[in-house]
């Protein structure tokens, strides 16, 4: 994509994609980095995949950090940080999309999946825990995985599902992957929600990243530092 | 930050709707740059041309174009800005606007273009000016029945071609394109494909033509409207014939004299070879790519990747019709042309008419010859694999490309995914449906179900498996009507939306009254085109786009206006009444009609928490 010739060229370039199913917050999550990534001065471009109104539809946006980029859309295999929102979806798009370096983070709640089979569901149940998902991706070479009982924290903090996103968005920024700083993202989580809810989103947002900090400082699950 | 910073916007509360609303779309800030959607993009190129009509049906991936223009009609009062029940409602209503001298613009997807067919080619010729047709098509059909072309159809109407390839040139387009319209007196498509439609970029802005939205308007009387009707020709002249001749600049001087000299092709042909937006990066290679659109960022990601620096690329801004000095110029400069475009071979074919009239001319390779695919997206996935092969190139993502094929393996072993949606919990669509199948099987009869476009196609798809046949819009109740009278001895049955109807189902009713036809037409009335973003229609709380209130027209009353045979409404949640509704619409002979009324279950929750606000409750 051309760009206005103001935006300084970022030092890395970062391919991150957030996935998940329609109806979480993924296209908001989107725009939030977007903008974060536009306020800060970096390159960036995006291209989303909002499927159709319907919920449990597939549904995820590539993101593009960096100098030198041409198309939005992210070739297969060269992603470095995956933002899932539901494991299932994160698992597909993990093994099609993640390089084998990729920092995974995804939530563990399943939607309509309680390990119970149900002849509504999108996929018979050979993936039944989040535990599944880890070791699939583990054993295709995505080491990197990072699960984020981001509902119940959303539950928590805001009583309501609806900050799953911004509960993962602080942990996916936690991580370090991200190259902005923590002003920047919560001035721009601030910006985008919906008029009057900026407090709660950043609620979600703080817990998710003091998640993923704690289990930082333990070193019980290595997150990655900065790509070399 | 400090922590207690609040940002809370008291005001938003009697305003829900304008929750996500951005004024800055629509501010005067020639030079500020935004991070913008395609889709606003469009928008504000639009609205710096100074559109003052815009119309739209509903449709991926341009849907939102129409919702930001129509939050831009709330801030200009004099633009309108409307949800049209069709897409040639949509072409015919910035028709009128444009012969009243306005800027106006009609937005829809691939398969909305299908729709327009009729009116634009019959007034191509005209001599309209200031009209835009913007067309979002859909390569590797994600959101569409089919990959349909839609420069196919611009060209059946001989009207030029817009590609950009990138948010901001999109903008850029759309502004040209009203000028373009102007200048040569025709219509212009613009053309973006899915992947263009969901980007997001930063945007320069650049001024708004507040002038041209607000000039004083009249209806031009001679303006030649009625075509050839218009020039009161004698036998043996033929009037529609003249707009023809005129285009290819066949009409007699005599003739030619009583009619405005627009428009002719030359000037068309003139204006593409004078398109500031094209653009040729020549290489000291014998390579030359011919791109457009996305497919231009694609091969620019190829190049990158294969590190070919003595490819030369041409990239286009109108491909059809194509620009003709700077094509010969590259068909005899470099050895081998590669056209690389989403969709059709349509540049291609005009590439290499041009060829045949040039010297000596490079070798054309592209769809034609099997190098590049037909369908799907162009990727640089494609590109990196399909170029490699050719120029003996080796192929950098071949590990990468392996390892994937190996991931979707594994995929398809331990979890294979259903391909679609499914009903959102609480869908007023999922007990018609569901109960519409259990009563079909229960009888002995063999009946065919016909379905149509809308959320109501999920009931495709397992676990409910209600059709067996989908076309497109409104096309299920004319397919079912034909299999009754092919002679199959039972009610052939049709499932339709509330938005469909509105759309072009309508027709198909009146047609099946007047023909007799023994069909059961089960309208599934949520209250909105559901799957596009629940955008408002005719029979949908009686709002428009811009949010005024409007009549609500009464699914039922017009249904019954159709004098069919059988009428029920039923709440869509009432599993025995819909149950009993179908036995008895099974029974009667003829036209019977079942509507399930239960409002989109997305709609009642936004309105729900809408409410609560409104009441003041903090959330």
């Amino acid at each position: 994509m051309s760009f206005p010739a103001t935006a300084k060229p970022a030092g890395n370039r970062l391919n991150l994609v957030i996935c998940g199913q329609s109806g979480q917050g993924i296209i908001m999550l989107s725009k939030t980095l977007l903008t974060a990534f536009f306020e800060e001065g970096i390159q960036a471009t995006c291209t989303e995949y909002p499927a159709i109104t319907h919920r449990f539809a597939t549904t995820f946006s590539h993101i593009r950090v960096g100098e030198g980029v041409f198309s939005p859309r992210i070739r297969a295999g060269e992603v470095d940080l995956i933002i899932g929102l539901e494991p299932l979806e994160c698992l597909k798009v993990s093994l099609i999309h993640g390089s084998p370096r990729a920092v995974v983070l995804t939530n563990d709640e399943f939607i309509r999946t309680d390990g119970v089979e149900n002849p509504l569901l999108k996929s018979p149940l050979l993936i039944r825990s989040v535990e599944d998902v880890v070791e699939a991706l583990r054993s295709r070479g995505v080491c990197d995985v990072v699960v984020v009982n981001a509902t119940e924290i959303a539950l928590r903090t805001v009583r309501s599902r609806s900050a799953i996103n911004m509960v993962m968005l602080g942990a996916s920024h936690a991580s370090g992957r991200i190259p902005l700083s923590r002003e920047r993202m919560e001035e721009t989580v601030a910006s985008i929600v919906p008029k009057g809810t900026a407090e709660r989103n950043l609620e979600a947002f703080r817990a998710g990243a003091a998640l993923v900090t704690a289990v930082r400082s333990r070193a019980t699950i290595d997150v990655g530092g900065a790509r070399p | 930050m400090p922590k207690n910073k609040s940002y809370e916007v008291k005001e938003y509360a009697d305003r829900p709707y304008e929750k996500f609303a951005r004024n800055d779309l629509y501010e005067d800030r020639p030079g500020a740059i935004l991070p913008l959607t395609c889709n606003d993009a469009i928008a504000r190129g639009a609205i710096e041309a100074g559109v003052k009509v815009a119309a739209c049906y509903p449709g991926a991936p341009v849907t939102y174009v129409l919702e930001a223009l129509a939050h831009a009609a709330r801030i200009y009062p004099e633009m309108h800005v409307e949800w049209s029940a069709n897409e040639k409602c949509a072409y015919e209503v910035a028709l009128g606007a444009v012969m009243s001298g306005a800027r106006a613009m009609c937005i829809m997807k691939n398969v909305g273009m299908s729709w327009i067919a009729d009116p634009l080619v019959s007034s191509s010729m005209l001599g309209v000016t200031g009209l835009v047709v913007v067309v979002a098509d859909d390569p590797a059909a994600e959101t569409s029945q089919v990959e349909e072309d839609s420069r196919w159809l611009a060209r059946f109407a001989e009207v030029p071609v817009l590609e950009p390839s990138s948010v901001q040139e999109t903008k850029e387009l759309v502004k040209y394109a009203f000028d373009l319209s102007e200048e040569i007196a025709m219509p212009v498509v613009l053309r973006i494909t899915v992947r263009l439609g969901y980007a997001r970029a930063p945007v320069a802005l650049g001024e708004i033509a507040h002038a041209v939205r607000r000039r004083r308007l009249h209806f031009d009387k001679t303006g030649g409207w009625k075509g050839g009707a218009n020039l009161n020709l004698t036998w043996p002249d033929a009037g529609p014939t003249v707009l023809h001749k005129r285009f290819h600049g066949e009409v007699d001087r005599a003739v030619l004299g009583r009619m405005s000299s627009r428009p002719t092709q030359a000037a068309v042909q003139a204006a593409v070879e004078a398109c500031a937006y094209h653009q040729v990066s020549d290489a000291d290679g014998e390579i030359c790519i011919v791109t457009a659109g996305l497919s231009h960022e694609e091969v620019r990601e190829t190049l990158a990747l294969v590190d070919a620096q003595r490819v030369a690329v041409a990239k286009l801004a109108i491909t059809y019709p194509v620009p003709e000095t700077l094509l010969r110029r590259v068909l005899g400069r470099y050895r081998t042309v590669v056209v690389v475009e989403e969709g059709e071979p349509i540049m291609e074919d005009q590439v290499r008419v041009l060829a045949t009239m040039t010297e000596r001319p490079a070798r054309i390779i592209g769809k034609r010859t099997g190098h590049i695919p037909y369908a799907g997206e162009i990727t640089s996935e494609v590109l990196a694999t399909r170029l490699s092969r050719l120029f003996g190139w080796s192929n950098p993502l071949q590990s990468q490309l392996e390892a994937v094929e190996a991931s979707l393996e594994f995929l398809r072993d331990r979890v294979p995914f259903r391909i679609g949606g499914q009903f959102c919990a609480g869908c007023p669509e999922t007990a018609p449906t569901l109960i519409l199948r259990k009563v079909l099987d229960s009888i002995a009869d063999e009946t065919v179900v016909c379905g149509d476009s809308g959320c109501g196609t999920i009931a495709a798809i397992p676990p409910i498996e209600l059709v067996n046949s989908f076309i497109c819009m409104g096309a299920g109740l004319g397919v079912a009507q034909g299999i009754y009278h092919s002679g199959i001895d039972a009610k052939a049955i049709a499932v339709m939306g509330d938005s469909t109807f509105f759309h072009s189902g309508i027709v198909e009713l009146i047609n099946a009254v007047y023909n007799r036809a023994n069909v059961l037409l089960m309208i599934l009335d949520n209250k909105a085109t559901a799957e596009t973003g629940q955008q408002p229609h005719p029979g949908a709380f009686g709002i428009t786009a811009s949010k005024q209130p409007t009549k609500e027209l009464a699914l039922e009353d017009l249904v019954r206006a159709c004098q069919v045979d059988f009428v029920k409404v039923v709440d869509a949640y009432d599993v025995r009444e819909l149950e009993d509704a179908y036995r008895e619409a099974l029974r009667i002979p003829g036209v019977s009609v079942v509507i399930a009324r239960g409002t989109c279950a997305l709609i009642v929750d936004r309105q729900r928490k809408e409410s609560k606000i409104k009441g003041g409750q903090s959330s």
